[in-house]
């Protein structure tokens, strides 16, 4: 309907600015309210937050709760979203696609760093990166289009294969043996033994990041990667930030550690109410 | 408060049932609304970050604020994370999408998913409300309640006059899941088959059910399947913990009288 694609979209830019439906926004801005990590709000509490006086507020409550947007809560004094919000089944909201959902946060990521950030997801027994943003200049360049990285093979990997339960990780380990047939491909972790990759696995899991720097070259790059888990503990993916090692050293890694890890909060805490995909490791 | 808000919600509500993003006309002619009284709903709405558009058209779907707000309510449910890793390890035994179920008031809400092997599935999505006495999930969950909630959710359907009239008939089919452990649901598109669903019970009755999405079993002889007992197994394992941990199985409106939480 491009006839009605115009009004709507003529309408919103010419008449919005002199007609505001301000009864209607004040109640959707107290319905937003609570869309924070408080599980309850008092009406004074909400007047506060959303300046306005606790007689609007509590209008705003009583609208919402006649429909069930909201309830009082067992305590019977305070307010909490209602179940009716629960039954806003959309269509697309409910489709947890990694890639859409990481990618503001690559975004961010970049921009905050100005270094190279991927996305990573296991597929079978690999890693494959499935986003990334690269930066310009000298940077981390992003692999081939998807090219498929065994999970003991860098440590990006290994970050990945850390979130698997260990009965997956020791079936991924002897049906990937040897663990050196992959040498040439992929040098910055050749000769490693399955000792050498559980002892990574382990600092991993310690962490809940991982950092590390490409042996194999002088002027290599620096890398740190933090994994994307759902409510069980099964990875999502990975997402990793990687520039040259004099730019992105250990010490900016660190400065940068506390406003990545606040990008990556919300990400976080939206991966932990979906089920990962299934992954599949031969013999577990 | 003003009617307009109420609309507004209205209009949030008939984008969020729609199957396909509905346009400011559909909208109207739903809630029997002008189209100028649309627009201001939508642009309210739109405002607030409660719906977008469509793919950059005139039509609606829900937006970004209306998706956090259901994130945020779903984190209440401690049982979706509970249930998590069993619902994939079914997904897994089963090959179809295994579906966690919660009961509120007297609905069902299925709240959490995994998604199964097989590449055609016909799952409903997340939020998908019915009442208990319809679909598998459901009517297992009501199969499980104490007697005096079972009276109660009937005479709350007769008010509603969606439930069978036969009483009977009805008594018998809750009977036949508590005998058999599960409800089955028949599917449409594979005759004869059927997706079924498990009971979870925390303290007095049932709380949520687990459901397998698929035609997972043979209506003619349901109790043959070859994966049902290690199914079953896998159910019975969350069932133990359900026991010994019921505050992970409590909702957020389990304090609310269910007559008077009204869904559809």
């Amino acid at each position: 309907m491009p006839v009605l694609s115009t009004n709507v979209g003529q309408r919103s830019q010419t008449v919005a600015p002199r007609y505001r439906n301000q009864a209607a926004q004040r109640v959707l801005a107290v319905l937003a309210a609570f869309a924070g990590p408080e599980r309850s709000l008092g009406v004074t509490e909400l007047a506060v937050r959303l300046g306005m006086n606790k007689n609007m507020a509590h209008r705003a409550l009583t609208t919402l709760a006649a429909d069930g947007f909201v309830t009082r809560d067992a305590s019977g004094s305070r307010y909490q979203l209602g179940y009716r919000v629960l039954a806003l089944a959309g269509g697309d909201d409910d489709e947890f696609d990694i890639r859409a959902l990481c990618r503001p946060a690559l975004e961010e990521l970049h921009a905050l760093t100005g270094e190279s950030v991927f996305l990573s997801i296991i597929v079978g027994t690999s890693r494959v990166n499935v986003d990334w943003i690269e930066a310009r200049g000298r940077r981390v360049s992003a692999s081939q289009r998807g090219r498929s990285v065994p999970l003991h093979c860098t440590k990006m990997s290994r970050a990945l294969l850390a979130c698997l339960a260990d009965r997956e990780i020791a079936a991924y380990l002897a049906s990937a043996a040897p663990l050196t047939r992959y040498d040439a491909i992929f040098p910055e972790t050749a000769d490693a033994s399955a000792q050498d990759v559980l002892d990574d696995i382990a600092r991993i899991r310690r962490d809940g990041f991982v950092t590390w720097r490409n042996p194999q070259q002088q002027y290599g790059a620096n890398y740190v990667a933090f994994p994307l888990l759902d409510g069980a503990g099964r990875p999502h993916g990975l997402i990793t930030v990687g520039g040259p090692f004099e730019r992105f050293g250990p010490a900016r890694v660190a400065a940068l550690m506390a406003p990545m890890r606040a990008i990556l909060q919300p990400l976080e805490a939206h991966c932990r109410h979906a089920v990962a995909a299934p992954v599949f490791v031969a013999g577990s | 408060m003003s009617s307009s808000a109420r609309r507004a919600l209205r209009i949030l509500e008939t984008i969020g049932a729609a199957e396909q993003p509905p346009g400011a006309t559909e909208i109207g002619r739903a809630l029997g609304l002008s189209a100028g009284t649309v627009f201001r709903g939508l642009d309210a709405l739109e405002r607030a970050g409660c719906v977008a558009r469509y793919q950059s058209s005139a039509k609606f779907v829900l937006g970004k604020s209306v998706a956090a707000l259901r994130q945020s309510l779903l984190a209440r449910f401690p049982i979706r994370e509970v249930c998590a890793p069993y619902l994939r390890q079914l997904a897994f035994a089963s090959r179809e999408t295994a579906a966690l179920t919660v009961r509120l008031g007297w609905y069902g809400v299925r709240i959490a998913a995994a998604p199964g092997t097989n590449e055609v599935t016909s799952s409903p999505p997340l939020g998908a409300v019915r009442p208990l006495h319809e679909g598998c999930a459901g009517r297992a969950i009501l199969a499980h309640l104490a007697p005096d909630s079972i009276e109660a959710f009937a005479a709350w359907a007769r008010r509603r006059d969606a439930h069978a009239s036969d009483a009977r008939s009805f008594a018998r089919d809750l009977a036949d899941i508590r005998k058999c452990g599960f409800a089955a649901e028949a599917t449409p598109f594979a005759r004869g088959r059927a997706a079924i669903a498990f009971p979870l019970c925390a303290g007095v009755g049932a709380v949520a059910a687990i459901a397998l999405e698929g035609p997972v079993i043979d209506l003619g002889r349901p109790a043959a399947q070859e994966g049902l007992p290690h199914w079953r197994e896998i159910v019975q394992s969350v069932e133990r913990l359900a026991q010994a941990r019921p505050d992970l199985f409590a909702g957020p409106f389990d304090h609310l009288d269910p007559d008077d939480i009204m869904l559809s």
